[in-house]
């Protein structure tokens, strides 16, 4: 959940009273409840999520994990194709084609 | 210099870091550097001077994003790096994190080692900053940060070879690795924010499915159009000028001293048509034998690596990839396996090295068999241009048409016949950089260079095998026995036999062999595409045997024969 915190204390910081904080909080619990995990492929272009889990064999996930797509890393969609065609998502500063099968197998949380 | 005694240097990193272009800065030796993952398939190796009279060997091992044999389809660099003496791992300085596992892995080995932190130029421009000497204090690695494609930094690379000692890793898990690399980014990068520079958004835009399509299409049709107007002008400008104006003075001369006739005659100047030397017809050693590849196909090869050596170096292919990914894997491929068939369109020879590329058997076996059936190299794509352009453009058109339909069927059936499915795609799209002029004209000598050695002599000797067979009638036995293919078959006069057979060899020459033949336009077209799909040349089979297996190669090649009985026979019907 490292994504929550961080923007929780983006709130912090950005409310001038105590109550506008508190509204900020209930806000961000309500979210935290509603987040979910869905597929890689389910993101729209732009959207930037958080890796939660990687279902699938020790080796695709090895291989992704080398490619910059493990757990707790934020990716951002970049595109995806149509015809179940590959996903193309940013990873830090890579970019990486990812077959639609295996983009499925990863699961995210978007963070709002 | 003795062989045993140097040390062995391995250049060692993940996929398109530039270890190739690191190697040759280091040694001088020409080798293959190109903005896509997987340039280096196999190995090179060269010599380094360390001090006066003191080399090292370097080895150019292929990228690996881990030592991992789970992970690693490259079973070559793992076991090489078991016989090496020091490792230069090198690392991509704008993607840290991720090329640290490797350093990691290949740290704990505990055999002598040097990071050297290349691309650091485009770290400033991508906003990253690292402290490069907190990195070396929290890897216990000395860093060395360098350009490979400037050329910044190898000296002190070479200089700190000498510094680089044995040093002992505990042995970590994955997990734990991971956690030391966030420790070690954390304390040694800051990522600025930075503008968007003009290369990048065009790099999302040819990236996205509804502009990347369209943008692919244009590419590739402006790829071929400039190929075509560079080889024009070349073959209009320089090389039939040169043919014309300088050589054939000193071939008629060399004609009147040999007689004008005779054995000797006939193989260096070849018959004379109508009293004079015809560089397509008279097929001698010094008239036909050196105008078909210099003056007809040279010019081809010259702007074709021209075009591709702009666009592997500005990172474009594995976005092309990517867009027809979906088109392949209905092809029973995915769609990195555009990478071999693009080089194969300039010569199969390395389009069947990249096959090497592709995972499975399966993908293998299509890739081989589908590159040499329906993708036509550039010494071949010119012969027809020439031969069959005199016609006619839509007969042109027509050949390369049945080929990409070919292409398209072959590939179908065979995802279809053949067991399994294609393995997922999972590739890395490199950023565009701009080619660096004196790169770019350096990788299209050394393939202009190797087609040179490689295509000259083997036209010759076939130019030679043709006179002395046809001297000695083995023709005429062969002919019989093809006849019922060649003639019922396909419609075609017994005479275009020599030039089936001299297809074995190379396809240039064969097709260069149809042009005192005087064949019909429909006889042409068909002898043309038969050439195509019936046999790669001697080189790409020898290569694709390799890489296939002999099993595998047999049922390829049946495929292949098979194919050309069928489609030179509808031919002979429908057209």
């Amino acid at each position: 959940m490292v994504g929550c915190s961080r923007s929780l204390s983006i709130c912090y910081l950005n409310c001038d009273n105590i109550q506008g904080a508190q509204h900020a909080m209930r806000d961000q619990k309500v979210l935290g409840e509603k987040m979910e995990e869905i597929s890689l492929t389910k993101l729209k272009s732009k959207q930037s999520a958080m890796v939660k889990t990687i279902e699938g064999g020790q080796s695709v996930r090895h291989r992704l994990e080398t490619l910059g797509i493990r757990k707790g890393k934020k990716i951002t969609m970049i595109s995806s194709h149509f015809w179940r065609g590959p996903v193309t998502v940013l990873a830090g500063k890579t970019k990486i084609a990812i077959g639609h099968g295996m983009a499925q197998k990863i699961k995210v949380s978007v963070e709002e | 210099m003795s062989l045993k005694k140097d040390p062995k240097i391995l250049l060692m990193g993940n996929p398109n870091v530039g270890k190739s272009a690191i190697f040759s800065r280091l040694t001088g030796a020409k080798v293959t550097v190109s903005n896509y993952p997987g340039t280096t398939v196999g190995f090179c190796q060269g010599y380094v001077t360390l001090e006066k009279n003191t080399y090292a060997v370097v080895i150019d091992v292929p990228g690996v994003y881990s030592l991992d044999p789970l992970t690693t389809t490259d079973e070559v660099a793992i076991k090489m790096r078991e016989k090496g003496d020091m490792i230069i791992n090198v690392v991509d300085a704008t993607n840290l994190e991720r090329n640290l596992f490797l350093s990691l892995e290949l740290a704990e080995k505990n055999a002598p080692m040097i990071i050297a932190l290349n691309m650091w130029d485009e770290t400033k421009h991508k906003g990253i900053e690292i402290d490069v000497k907190a990195l070396q204090k929290e890897l216990g690695i000395l860093v060395v940060p360098v350009c490979g494609l400037t050329g910044f930094g190898i000296k002190e690379l070479v200089e700190k070879l000498k510094l680089v000692k044995k040093r002992t890793f505990k042995a970590t898990t994955r997990e734990e690795k991971w956690e030391k690399i966030g420790r070690v980014i954390n304390l040694t990068q800051k990522l600025h924010h930075h503008h968007h520079t003009l290369l990048e958004r065009f790099e999302d835009m040819s990236t996205r499915p509804a502009t990347g399509i369209p943008i692919a299409m244009l590419v590739v049709y402006l790829s071929f159009k400039i190929i075509r107007g560079i080889a024009e002008n070349l073959i209009t400008y320089v090389f039939n000028p040169l043919f014309d104006k300088i050589w054939l003075p000193i071939m008629e001369k060399l004609s009147l001293f040999l007689g004008q006739k005779g054995v000797l005659h006939n193989v260096i100047i070849g018959k004379l048509v109508n009293g004079e030397i015809d560089y397509e017809k008279s097929f001698g050693l010094l008239t036909t034998g050196l105008f078909v590849p210099i003056a007809e196909v040279l010019p081809y090869i010259l702007s074709f690596y021209l075009i591709l050596g702009i666009l592997e170096d500005l990172g474009y292919l594995p976005r092309l990839a990517t867009q027809v990914d979906n088109l392949m894997h209905r092809l029973g491929l995915h769609g990195y396996a555009i990478v071999p068939m693009i080089l194969g369109l300039g010569c199969n020879v390395p389009g069947a090295m990249a096959i090497r590329l592709l995972e499975t058997r399966r993908e293998k076996f299509i890739a081989g068999t589908l590159m040499a059936i329906a993708i036509p190299c550039m010494a071949q794509i010119a012969m027809i241009l020439g031969l069959v352009g005199k016609r006619g453009g839509k007969y042109v058109a027509l050949i390369f048409g049945i080929l990409f339909l070919l292409l398209i069927v072959k590939g179908l059936i065979m995802n279809k016949v053949l067991k399994g499915k294609s393995p997922e795609v999972l590739w890395e799209i490199p950023p565009y950089r701009m080619p660096q002029p004196t790169a770019v004209v350096k990788k299209l000598w050394m393939r202009v260079f190797e087609f040179m050695r490689d295509a000259v002599p083997y036209v010759l000797l076939g130019v030679l095998i043709i006179n002395v067979l046809s001297a000695i009638h083995v023709f005429d036995f062969l002919t019989g026995l093809f006849s019922p293919i060649i003639h019922n078959l396909w419609g075609l006069p017994d005479d275009t036999m020599p030039a089936m057979l001299m297809g074995f060899l190379r396809k240039d020459i064969a097709i260069g062999m149809l042009a005192p033949l005087e064949l019909t336009t429909k006889q042409l077209v068909i002898t043309c595409t038969v050439l195509a799909i019936y046999f790669p040349c001697m080189a790409t089979f020898i290569v694709l045997l390799r890489e296939l297996g002999w099993k595998d190669m047999l049922k390829s090649a049946f495929l292949m024969i098979l194919t050309a009985i069928i489609v030179g026979t509808l031919m002979n019907i429908i057209l």
